[in-house]
């Protein structure tokens, strides 16, 4: 038989493999922890982050090292995991103490929570000893809004101070009905009804099923009479502006949020929003595909690429943008709240290094330039009055919100709209907006966790059936007041609690 | 006695035909909706819009590959791919045959006990941050090639398909064989494993087929994106599509002009690549057991 | 005795060590996590040395409303699978087996496998092309035929049928190659003689195929009962996903917990999600094989 000498071959095979397989990995990794060594050894930082690798991040990493040569004894080892799985990677990382130097984090990760159970570092001290440059990068509004439990736990990651918000409208459709440009929130609907009578292939308004774009959330942040509160995002507890009293949809409803409940359901029944919105996965891809009239974006103004591929998917189309959002400095106020962070966490063994390399990448504009947009010439090209234009968007894509954001430096994309630029540039003033009374107000969450995984749990059900007008108001409504209403209470009640004893400090 | 043999006769054409029709369907039901998927991902991203999946579609494009093949990350995930399901079923089939067939041994006292304590992680599942910590700080396979070969070594379901399949193994042979001296490495290896091979072949396509797939084991413990195997990286690529709704604040060209739906269709293509071989060759040992199995009884 | 009995027959129990080892090492040795399930855990006080808090981390779940309903669903989800799925891969193996054509049963067999391969992603943009409302190709169709359009993206009842379709689309296939390739190792003598005998092919299928798939069938049975209250994540979010209108009949205890739990990074609590299912599990498994061992020894699983 000749099985035995086949099966020995393939045993010494794998043998081979697995020695030459194990000192490669071992070779590559192994600068990893004996970095403080010797004086003369470099650091390498461990940054972990979401996206995917651009195919040039090896060569901007390689100039950044270069530049930073003379300066800092770092190398940077960058670690992106996917958007989608980002969350649980970062969270077993901390929770099993693996030795990262700066690992982004955001509200919607899990920031409030780890960093209350103390994973991250306080980072008041190692700031005023290396990291002038990052504080003098982000106006004071932005460090004293963003603090967690009195102390500076992450750097924000951010380049303005409000959501912007848009509808995208079909100008060649408003053009052929003979309608002026959008002025109001009742033009939208009025124009969408419009195209439904006149064109019936064509869906008049694609909501998203995700928390700040369906139909009532989208249209309700962007008016200013109710605001949402720091418990939830959504507007089951909702404030007054500028008010620290919550109040709660179950027990004490706002007029305008059950209005606006109400048009949407009404909408979902004319079958003004379209009738699978709950199912669609991928709106953006949606809108040009399919023809809708009415559209909703998170920016200001349009994306050129967008619109192109618009274009080109339907001849004939263009797209214009309409905002709700009033650029008068002082009219609409802010928290000042980030949705990106970047953290040092408590398991890193780099915390200086990592802070000072921070520090650099906060110190000039070349050295910003280089991380948020790649190398000049090369991935951007520098188009003056701040902004820039991508050549490679295959190959270094956009993600300053990743590990660098913020306003001092940060350009502004030549492609878009003149208009989208002056909002852009108005957002990014801390100046322009009123500082909101909660502004430094986090809310801490350990008392209510229970409460907050159920109310998490219940919100997809009903919630944003509820908001966009997919689902009959009165059994639904009724149903989550009677699941959801105990946890809501409590979570106001904590809330309250807490925001009382923050203003008395 | 004649109308009787014509009598099967007919029943017999009956069922043949019958056979014929349900399993003609049965593979077309699979096989257009992977058609649609393949072809499609040829198509150009606004035929794919506006007009759906077609059988044929009338405008072609290969956009969605050049976007999944630019770079040099592709082929170090192959590579990766490749080596981790080659090496993973060679010792995983090899570790769990031997293990199924002590299962399976009318010799071995403790079947049951071994079999529960087996089938207990299925179970049980091991909990991430035990998982985690013990194959990230304890064993210290971080980075390591290792971490997406090794935890997978025994998978209990195979295990027990296997066990099922030995239990059928004619055991009367064995103590001939002990007669004769023969030890039991000799007979498994040389009796039992080749009366085996369509159990074996199926376990090993499995085994195939599971290292080929997995990216959950890399997720976990591979930071080294050139150690990330092809469904990571797949995987990272398609949720970079849905970037915007992470994303809040300032505009940027986010990369809404990539072929969106074409390269989630064209990911099929990419991953099912030599993987999708191994099946009709897999399909060989079904016929050669066949064989080989009448020498039993 | 114990020692005796394995000195006895140390060879062959040497078989198992590699295996033995693999089973301690990867799946025993890790499940000390689960001890965080009673506990508050952080990194810093260590899996012990985490406060102890009981049961607290059972109360998001318990203390829902909805907990009953998500393990109803799972379990009966699981169940339309497991038995669909069994029904019309013993049914696929046991036709294909009857083929004689060479190349038709390699061509099919080839086909029915292909599903396996497509990811969830892509099977739930195919469903949507099938299913929207507005050009879905059942609506069309629906249209042509003068009938109204069914918004399928918000019918609940309809959705546990559409999901049990779509399993045995992807799985039956495969599930068939494991009793195609029990079938290969039954004995042909046993049908040779069944011929003399003048067996109908139909009675050759009743009395012999079946009865020696018998095994194979309840091993394969009793392994998908005992993840039977775990339910298959990646296809519920990747077909559902974000739309709360079906949740009425496919919300399943993975789906609630990762949505409750997702903000929260609470291990504490997501691992009291897993012991409940693995408990409830291991009672389910107990039962199924003590029945089976009642009735039919050999294949109880142990």
């Amino acid at each position: 038989m000749t099985k035995w000498p086949k099966l020995s071959a393939a045993l010494l095979i794998i043998a081979l493999l697995i020695t030459a397989c194990s000192r490669n990995a071992g070779e590559e990794l192994g600068n990893g922890n004996n970095g403080q060594k010797a004086s003369t050894d470099p650091v390498t930082l461990k940054i972990v982050m979401p996206g995917d690798r651009p195919a040039d991040m090896d060569k901007v990493i390689a100039e950044i090292e270069n530049r930073i040569k003379g300066t800092l004894n770092v190398k940077l080892d960058v670690i992106f995991s996917s958007w989608s799985d980002i969350h649980q990677k970062t969270q077993i990382m901390l929770t099993s103490g693996e030795p990262v130097d700066l690992m982004f984090e955001a509200p919607w990760m899990h920031l409030d929570s780890m960093a209350s159970a103390g994973y991250y570092e306080p980072l008041e001290e190692l700031l005023d000893e290396y990291g002038k440059n990052i504080v003098a990068a982000r106006p004071q509004q932005m460090w004293d809004a963003n603090k967690i439990n009195g102390q500076v736990l992450a750097i924000p990651l951010g380049n303005s101070f409000y959501k912007p918000t848009t509808y995208y409208i079909r100008k060649d459709l408003r053009e052929k009905l003979d309608l002026p440009p959008m002025q109001s929130y009742d033009d939208i609907i009025s124009f969408a009804r419009k195209v439904q009578q006149q064109f019936p292939d064509i869906t008049p308004m694609t909501p998203q099923t995700q928390i700040p774009m369906s139909e009532v959330h989208f249209r309700l942040a962007q008016g200013t009479d109710v605001m949402m509160t720091p418990m939830l995002t959504d507007f089951i507890l909702y404030r007054a502006p500028n008010s620290p009293i919550i109040r709660n949809m179950l027990d004490d409803p706002s007029p305008v949020i059950w209005s606006a409940i109400e048009n949407a359901r009404k909408l979902y029944q004319d079958k003004i929003i379209n009738p699978d919105v709950m199912a669609i996965k991928d709106p953006d891809n949606w809108v040009t595909t399919h023809p809708t009239a009415v559209y909703l974006a998170t920016d200001f103004g349009l994306k050129a690429d967008l619109a192109k591929k618009l274009l080109s998917n339907l001849p004939g189309s263009d797209l214009e943008s309409y905002t709700l959002f009033e650029p008068t400095p002082g009219k609409n106020s802010s928290t000042f709240k980030q949705w990106n962070f970047m953290t040092v966490p408590k398991s890193s063994k780099n915390k200086k290094e990592a802070i000072q390399f921070l520090d650099w990448a906060n110190a000039s504009q070349e050295n910003y330039d280089l991380l948020a947009y790649g190398i000049k010439g090369v991935n951007w090209e520098d188009t003056g009055d701040r902004q820039y234009r991508m050549l490679t968007p295959d190959k270094y894509p956009w993600f300053p919100y990743d590990w660098i954001w913020n306003p001092k430096f940060d350009r502004l994309d030549a492609s878009q709209e003149p208009s989208a630029i002056e909002l852009n540039r108005f957002i990014m003033n801390a100046d322009n907006f009123t500082v909101d009374v909660l502004t430094g107000f986090n809310f801490n969450t350990s008392a209510v966790q229970n409460e907050l995984s159920q109310f998490y749990a219940l919100e997809n059900q009903y919630l944003l059936p509820i908001y966009n007008g997919a689902v009959d108001l009165d059994t639904y409504w009724k149903e989550f007041s009677e699941k959801a209403g105990p946890a809501i209470k409590k979570i106001q009640e904590e809330g309250q609690k807490q925001i009382d004893d923050f203003l008395n400090k | 006695m004649l109308n009787a043999i014509k009598q099967i006769g007919t029943s017999d054409k009956l069922i043949i035909t019958a056979v014929y029709v349900i399993v003609t369907s049965f593979a077309l039901f699979s096989f257009i909706p992977f058609w649609l998927v393949i072809v499609n991902s040829f198509a150009s991203e606004s035929e794919l819009g506006l007009h759906g999946f077609s059988l044929l579609p009338s405008k072609w494009s290969l956009d969605a590959y050049r976007y999944l093949l630019t770079g040099n990350q592709i082929y170090y995930s192959y590579g990766v791919t490749l080596f981790v399901t080659i090496v993973g079923t060679v010792l995983a089939v090899l570790i769990t045959a031997m293990f199924a067939y002590v299962l399976a041994h009318p010799k071995i006292r403790y079947k049951n006990q071994l079999a529960f304590f087996t089938y207990f992680t299925i179970l049980f599942g091991t909990g991430l941050v035990g998982f985690y910590i013990v194959i990230s700080m304890w064993l210290g396979l971080k980075d390591s090639i290792w971490s997406m070969i090794l935890p997978s070594l025994i998978n209990p379901f195979y295990t027990f398909i296997l066990v099922s399949f030995f239990r059928t193994l004619p055991f009367e042979i064995y103590e001939s064989a002990v007669m004769d001296g023969a030890g039991d490495y000799r007979i498994f290896f040389r009796i039992m494993w080749p009366i085996s091979v369509p159990a074996i072949a199926t376990i090993s396509l499995f085994y195939a087929i599971f290292y080929w797939n997995d990216w959950w084991l890399a997720l976990l413990f591979v930071d080294n994106y050139k150690l990330q195997p092809l469904q990571l990286m797949i995987r990272q690529l398609i949720s970079n599509l849905n970037i915007l709704s992470y994303i809040q604040g300032s505009p940027g060209s986010y990369g809404g002009g990539l072929p969106n739906q074409g390269v989630r269709l064209a990911t099929v293509c990419l991953t099912i690549g030599p993987i999708v071989f191994l099946y009709p060759y897999i399909q060989r040992y079904f016929v050669k057991g066949l064989t080989i199995g009448s020498v039993k009884g | 005795m114990v020692f005796r009995e394995i000195m006895r027959n140390r060879v062959l129990y040497s078989l198992a060590v590699p295996g033995l080892l693999v089973l301690i090492i990867f799946f025993y040795l890790p499940m000390f996590g689960h001890v965080i399930a009673f506990k508050n855990y952080n990194y810093f006080d260590g899996i012990w040395g985490s406060p102890w808090t009981g049961l607290d981390n059972f109360k998001f779940f318990f203390g829902g409303s909805d907990w009953l309903r998500v393990t109803f669903n799972t379990l009966f989800l699981n169940a339309l699978f497991i038995a669909f799925g069994l029904v019309i891969s013993v049914i696929l193996a046991i036709f294909l087996n009857e083929i004689r054509q060479a190349v038709f049963k390699r061509v099919a067999q080839s086909m029915a496998f292909l599903p396996f391969f497509v990811s969830w992603m892509v099977v739930s943009m195919m469903l949507f092309s099938l299913l929207n409302t507005s050009d879905g190709l059942i609506n069309r169709s629906l249209k042509e035929l003068g009938l109204d359009a069914v918004s399928w993206y918000s019918m609940p009842h309809y959705w546990p049928a559409i999901l049990t379709i779509i399993s045995v689309w992807k799985t039956a296939g495969y599930q068939a190659v494991i009793y195609l390739a029990a079938i290969t190792s039954i004995s042909p003598e046993y049908y040779e003689s069944a011929q003399i005998d003048g067996a109908t092919r139909l009675q050759r299928i009743r009395h012999i195929t079946m009865p020696l798939l018998r095994p194979t069938i309840i091993v394969l049975t009793l392994l998908a009962i005992g993840r039977i209250f775990y339910g298959d994540f990646g296809m519920i979010f990747g077909l559902v996903g974000d739309n709360g209108v079906l949740y009425e009949t496919t919300d399943v205890i993975d789906t609630y917990a990762y949505r409750a739990l997702r903000q929260l990074g609470n291990f504490g609590m997501s691992s009291s999600i897993g012991l409940y299912q693995s408990v409830l599990g291991l009672v389910t498994i107990c039962v199924f094989n003590l029945i089976v061992r009642k009735i039919d020894k050999e294949s109880s699983i142990f």
